[in-house]
């Protein structure tokens, strides 16, 4: 999966989230997934990384949950790019 | 950030005791004046003040409230508490309110829960604990499922603020399920990855929610517009 096929995908399921719960908001590669600004809630965040989990599954493992990877999470979860930076970064870590 | 003393520790947070001076001293009051933050709380209706906020800590009869602190940070993102504990009857309620501006990670609240849930059972001695919650946060009670607390009723037209007038779902967790659970994992909470793997198995589990909603929507209907029509 490329950098662009991933932030194509998790602002897929965001929408889909977002329209399941009746919120309306505009998602672009800027949008924030926690804090002040964020419209999604935590359980909409563990959903989009359950997904991307899925999405991995066959090519690599990728890791949100570790100590390691919470650490950084204020980073990883900045925004939609953020987020997808890091898919691609553990991608191709472990290939 | 004031450092409040630990009174139950785990593996991504801290449960911290409030004092008067941080009720008065900290942006905590503030909180329950955030529209975003109490969107499905029964907060919100009187502008809220440091001044409430400790007489509000103060007026902690039958009730335990601990801040929620990301681990070792002192850096406090929301409240869970025990309130109505009733020692005759063995029950309480649980709630937990959390600071959505702040930026956590997102298996803080459900270890909350699994944490003072565990408090409830093994020091306070309680055999059941329940709560409710507006319709809307459905995902929440899914995942609550997973620290042992089911399903009771889905209650109509009782979440009641201004002109929104929704239902809101009771849930509750037994002294036996709880057991249960115990043994099948030693802990409630055993482990973020753990609890994470249970996650992405119950996906492919219809909720028993949407199940009840169904229910709630047709057969319920059905059935009493029989009954009435008697």
């Amino acid at each position: 999966m490329t950098l662009n096929e991933t932030i194509k995908f998790i602002k897929m399921k965001i929408k889909e989230s977002l329209k399941q719960d009746g919120v309306k908001a505009s998602v672009n590669s800027k949008m924030p997934l926690i804090g002040n600004d964020s419209a999604l809630d935590s359980m909409m965040l563990i959903g989009l990384c359950l997904a991307l989990e899925d999405r991995a599954r066959d090519e690599f493992e990728f890791d949100w949950t570790s100590e390691t990877a919470m650490s950084k999470s204020r980073s990883m979860f900045r925004s939609v790019h953020s987020l997808a930076e890091e898919f691609i970064k553990q991608q191709r870590a472990q290939q | 950030m004031m450092k409040l003393d630990k009174f139950i520790e785990g593996e991504n947070l801290d449960l911290c005791i409030p004092t008067e001076k941080f009720a008065s001293q900290s942006d905590w009051y503030s909180w329950f004046n955030d529209k975003k933050i109490v969107k499905y709380l029964e907060y919100g209706l009187y502008p809220n003040t440091r001044e409430e906020q400790k007489k509000f800590l103060n007026k902690s009869e039958n009730r335990l409230i601990l801040m929620i602190s990301i681990k070792n940070k002192f850096d406090y993102i929301g409240t869970i508490s025990l309130s109505k504990i009733n020692y005759k009857k063995k029950n309480c309620h649980i709630a937990l309110v959390l600071n959505t501006n702040k930026e956590y990670n997102p298996f803080i609240p459900l270890e909350s829960i699994a944490l003072m849930t565990e408090h409830a059972f093994e020091k306070l001695s309680m055999n059941l604990i329940s709560a409710g919650q507006h319709v809307n946060l459905h995902k929440w009670q899914n995942m609550m499922e997973l620290v042992g607390y089911k399903l009771e009723g889905l209650h109509k037209n009782t979440f009641i603020k201004g002109f929104e007038i929704s239902d809101s779902f009771w849930v509750s967790c037994q002294l036996d399920d709880y057991i249960l659970l115990k043994k099948n994992r030693g802990r409630l909470w055993d482990g973020t990855n753990k609890i994470k793997n249970r996650l992405m198995k119950k996906r492919k589990i219809r909720s028993y929610s949407n199940f009840l909603k169904g229910i709630y929507k047709n057969e319920r209907k059905k059935y009493y517009q029989k009954v009435f029509n008697l």
